[in-house]
């Protein structure tokens, strides 16, 4: 546990001191602040952050690539994975690490919304529990987002293409799913199931319950099963680099 | 696992080969690669069968919890205890949700899939909620439906069976008869002596029996059968083509059993021979005719069917509940109730389904429906189309109310004084407007009765429950009371105190007279009572009726609780105005210009409704007569969208407000406007223009800049370091 946590302290340090942290954390505050400023702070109407939460993965789409992009491929790219493998760790500590590292940023850049929080409650008194439920939400969501992003850093060693195939996957499952959802034609066989199909696929229905304050053991079975399919994923890319 | 085994046979592991130039050889072989490649594809499709079995389980067994404080997105802890009462009573009820399931078609489509997904989300919290409430689903669609529910009222359409085969019968009979009588008027054609005129009336009559009427009989008798064989016959048509064949049968012969008459509308001479013939025949007709009568007697004393009403209502966009003994068609108007949008805009729907299938459930498991008699000096209609109050009269008979109307002042003074009032005391609910309402003022002259306000005590007196409209009045109707304000002393003794010497006013700038005081009060803050806290979002309008600039009528007025409450009364404030100095509380009858005046005038918030209690009686004030007329629930504007015109209503939040108040006098708290719920989420608190811009530019740039600031400051330290 201690080498997982040593490399994810490695990690984290090494996301704080590029430019990068930075530009995602003002990207994601500048847009949540947007959703807060024009959906939430209304005054007279009801001090509900709830949209402010649901509409949270639009930009995270954007931003997790960011934070994934450099885990791995970096380490391809500039030969340092071969260091690893030679140390103790194993691979699984390797990919745990990198992404308990990845999340550490990612608990950052949702922690830093809680300043809208504390503006609402300047001027109203929200109810606690939905805020509670979005930041639960928002975490299996993160854990789910920056898995994929560690798969993608695994295949490649050039980190705009890690980047651009995790934000073409999220944007898949973040928006496309729904559309698509919706142009199954009624003709079709078993139209009905494939549309519950991608439906469960994608991730806004999942994370809306959670913004509204409903905790649903399918959700959290969803974004949990996402999590470990994507970081075994990422394992039997790293194992295969051995034989392929 | 098993690629977790096969560690140690990695490339590193693997036992080393010499090459051809002698070098240890550690690459992996073309067939290593494959098993490696196998094992690990074998792995990928166990872990992903692993997760696609648990999301299915997750999704088949799922637990769900809400864990919204006002437990918003689950059913309220009233609708639990009603689905009890359900499951106490073993009444097997089915909720079947009609909107379309399929592909959304257009824009207008969109809007129902959700809506009917938002139903098929309220249908299955329903069926988990009870044993005994269930989704009913079908296959086969609609026309499976209708079997069912015509299957349900199987026993309604007997009569008609029952009358379809009495014809068939009925129809051999007087054929049969027709045939001898076409025979004896043959046969009186052919006897001597009769003028050519009178053998042509018997040729006549002889194929009109012989022709037309057989013909009549056999057709009708051909679509009775064919009904009785049908699985969905329309059996009103059916019974109407019955009902009109015996009647044409009976005329024909009745006709014939009146000679004289024949003979006067014929203008013909008849002769002996044919009258000696007709009566000798009279009493076989007459015994024809009494049989086709008693026929068409009964098939008239046959009940409409129920099942064609519920048919009819049938809509695409509807729900239906279906109870062991009632049917109920949920329109989508009940499910959704619009909230007021801008022209041009499409409206905002409040999803009102708890609430509307709660009502159908009470419908089914309770018999008693409530009495709600409208109560005012003016006899002239209050309820019925066109009357002022008809609109929410109509939601009221929707919510399972019964609703009458009533007034001391007779509608003619000459035909003696008014009638009793059709329901008063325990059980009952009485709307009592004390102002005439617009288009009624004539009945001012005569002030407020002291019957009416006799009545009303005695009807709370006996244990009944009281509803006022009140509101301001001209000084020269203050006047003539001399002092003593009607209805004042009566709800004083339930701790409510009315002043209709002030008419609560709000400034407005208009293009034409610049700042103007109308009379209309937009309510958006609702004290926490158990009426008021679920209007949390709908718009609610207090007005009067605007004569000129500065002048009106009706002005909504100020009711609020005493300061010292009589002993075992409790009062509550359940609407009052909002804090803002645009409002205030003027003398009635002020003219002046619309600017507060602090010695006289009443500053805001201002108490506009309160419930009240004493025993088991309670009275509910509003301090305005227009608050449930139709002039405000039918206020609303066009929209347009997906190229189809609609309506949506301003202030929906009056009707809500007023049925709320109806089911806590009632006693029936547990129908109280359900859902949409109250949140315990507090208001954003108003603010100046100036203050909100900057709230929200802190919101959008504030922490952006202090991010880059932060930034900054670490590039900074770490290039000294």
């Amino acid at each position: 546990m201690s080498r997982i946590m040593a490399v994810a302290g490695r990690e984290l340090k090494s996301l704080f001191y590029s430019p990068v942290a930075y530009i995602v954390l003002v990207l994601y505050l500048l847009f949540v602040g947007l959703l807060f400023s024009m959906l939430v702070f209304i005054p007279g109407e009801l001090a509900n952050p709830q949209p402010m939460f649901a509409w949270n993965h639009l930009i995270l789409i954007f931003i997790v690539p960011f934070i994934t992009m450099s885990l791995l491929a970096e380490e391809y790219r500039s030969g340092r994975i071969e260091v690893l493998r030679t140390s103790p760790l194993a691979e699984m500590e390797i990919i745990l690490g990198k992404f308990l590292g990845a999340m550490g940023f990612y608990c950052v850049v949702i922690a830093s919304s809680v300043v809208f929080v504390l503006t609402l409650m300047a001027f109203g008194r929200p109810d606690f529990h939905p805020i509670f439920t979005s930041y639960m939400g928002l975490l299996l969501m993160g854990s789910m987002m920056v898995a994929i992003g560690v798969f993608f850093s695994a295949l490649s060693e050039h980190q705009i293409l890690a980047a651009m195939s995790t934000c073409v996957t999220l944007v898949t499952l973040g928006i496309l799913v729904g559309f698509v959802r919706q142009l199954v034609p009624t003709s079709w066989f078993a139209a009905t199931q494939i549309r519950h199909v991608l439906g469960y696929m994608a991730i806004e229905p999942h994370m809306a319950n959670f913004a509204r304050g409903v905790v649903d053991t399918q959700n959290i079975v969803y974004f949990l099963t996402g999590t470990c399919l994507f970081l075994f994923l990422t394992y039997v890319v790293l194992e295969s680099r051995r034989w392929r | 696992m098993a690629a977790a085994e096969n560690k140690d046979d990695l490339p590193t592991a693997a036992p080393k080969k010499r090459g051809l130039d002698g070098q240890i050889d550690v690459s992996v072989s073309g067939r290593q690669r494959w098993l490696y490649g196998a094992n690990t594809a074998i792995l990928i499709i166990i872990v992903l069968a692993m997760v696609v079995c648990l999301d299915w389980l997750s999704v088949r067994f799922n637990y769900r919890k809400d864990l919204t404080t006002g437990g918003i997105y689950s059913l309220s802890p009233r609708t639990k205890k009603l689905l009890a009462l359900v499951d106490h009573q073993k009444k097997r009820i089915y909720l079947v949700n009609l909107y379309p399931q399929g592909q959304p078609q257009g824009r207008s489509g969109i809007t129902e899939f959700l809506q009917g997904r938002k139903v098929q989300q309220l249908i299955k919290e329903y069926s988990r909620n009870s044993s005994y409430v269930r989704e009913f689903k079908t296959t086969h669609g609609r026309k499976a439906l209708e079997e069912q529910i015509r299957s349900r009222f199987k026993g309604e359409f007997s009569p008609y069976k029952a009358a379809a085969r009495q014809f068939t019968r009925l129809a051999l009979q007087i054929k049969k008869f027709l045939a001898a009588e076409a025979a004896g008027w043959g046969r009186l054609a052919q006897q001597p002596g009769l003028t050519a005129q009178q053998q042509q009336v018997a040729l006549s009559v002889q194929s009109v029996f012989n022709g037309s009427l057989p013909r009549e009989i056999a057709r009708t008798r051909r679509h009775a059968q064919k009904a009785m064989h049908s699985t969905l016959p329309d059996w009103p048509r059916v019974s109407k083509e019955l009902s009109d064949t015996a009647n044409m049968l009976a005329s024909n012969l009745s006709a014939l059993g009146k000679p004289d008459a024949l003979e006067q509308s014929t203008n013909i001479q008849l002769g002996p021979a044919i009258t000696a013939y007709l009566k000798g025949r009279t009493a076989a007709y007459h015994k024809e005719i009494a049989l086709l009568r008693a026929y068409r007697q009964k098939i008239t004393a046959i009940k409409p069917l129920r099942a064609g009403a519920i048919l009819h209502e049938l809509t695409p966009d509807s729900l239906l509940v279906m109870g062991p003994e009632k049917l109920k068609v949920l329109p989508g108007y009940s499910l959704f109730k619009p909230r007021s949008a801008s022209l041009g805009q499409g409206p905002e729907y409040v999803f009102n389904g708890e609430q509307a299938v709660n009502s159908a459930l009470l419908g089914m498991i309770q018999k008693h429906r409530t009495k709600v008699v409208f109560v005012s000096i003016s006899p002239t209609n209050l309820i019925s189309t066109g009357g002022p109050f008809s609109r929410i009269a109509a939601q009221l008979k929707r919510s399972n109310f019964k609703v009458f109307q009533w007034s001391p002042t007779p509608v003619n003074p000459q035909q003696g004084p008014a009638g009793p009032p059709p329901a008063m005391g325990k059980g009952v609910i009485w709307v009592v407007v004390e102002l005439p309402p617009p288009g009624q003022e004539s009945y001012l002259a005569g002030m407020i009765n002291e019957q009416l306000e006799s009545k009303v005590r005695q009807h709370l007196a006996q244990g009944g429950n009281a509803l006022f409209l009140l509101g301001s009045m001209p000084e020269q109707l203050l006047m003539s009371f001399q002092g003593k304000l009607p209805f004042k002393g009566l709800l004083g003794g339930y701790g409510v105190r009315f002043r209709p010497t002030y008419s609560i006013v709000q400034r407005t700038q208009t293009s034409r007279h610049g700042y103007v005081a109308m009379p209309e009060v937009q309510v958006s803050t609702f004290p926490n009572t158990i009426i008021g806290r679920p209007l949390e979002s709908l718009a609610t309008l207090f007005a009067g009726q605007m004569m000129a600039p500065n002048q009106y009528l009706l002005a909504p007025t100020v009711v609020e609780p005493l300061a010292h409450l009589p002993k075992g009364t409790m009062a509550k404030v359940i609407v009052q105005t909002s804090a803002g100095v645009d409002t205030w509380g003027q003398p009635s009858g002020y003219t002046g210009p619309a600017v507060f005046q602090p010695g006289t005038d009443l500053p805001a918030p201002l108490p506009l409704a309160v419930m009240a209690q004493k025993g088991t009686t309670r009275v509910v004030a509003i301090g305005n007569v227009l608050f449930a007329s139709n002039q405000i629930l039918e206020s609303g504007q066009p929209y347009v969208t997906g190229g189809q015109l609609g309506w949506v209503y301003n202030y929906p939040g009056n009707a809500e407000l007023f049925v709320n108040a109806m089911y806590w006098l009632a006693h029936d708290s547990h129908l109280i406007a359900v859902s949409p719920r109250a949140t315990v989420a507090l208001r954003i608190a108003r603010m100046g223009s100036s203050e909100e811009t900057m709230v929200r530019l802190w919101s959008f740039i504030g922490p952006a800049c202090l991010v880059i600031v932060a930034g900054f400051v670490v590039f900074l330290v770490r290039r000294r370091v």
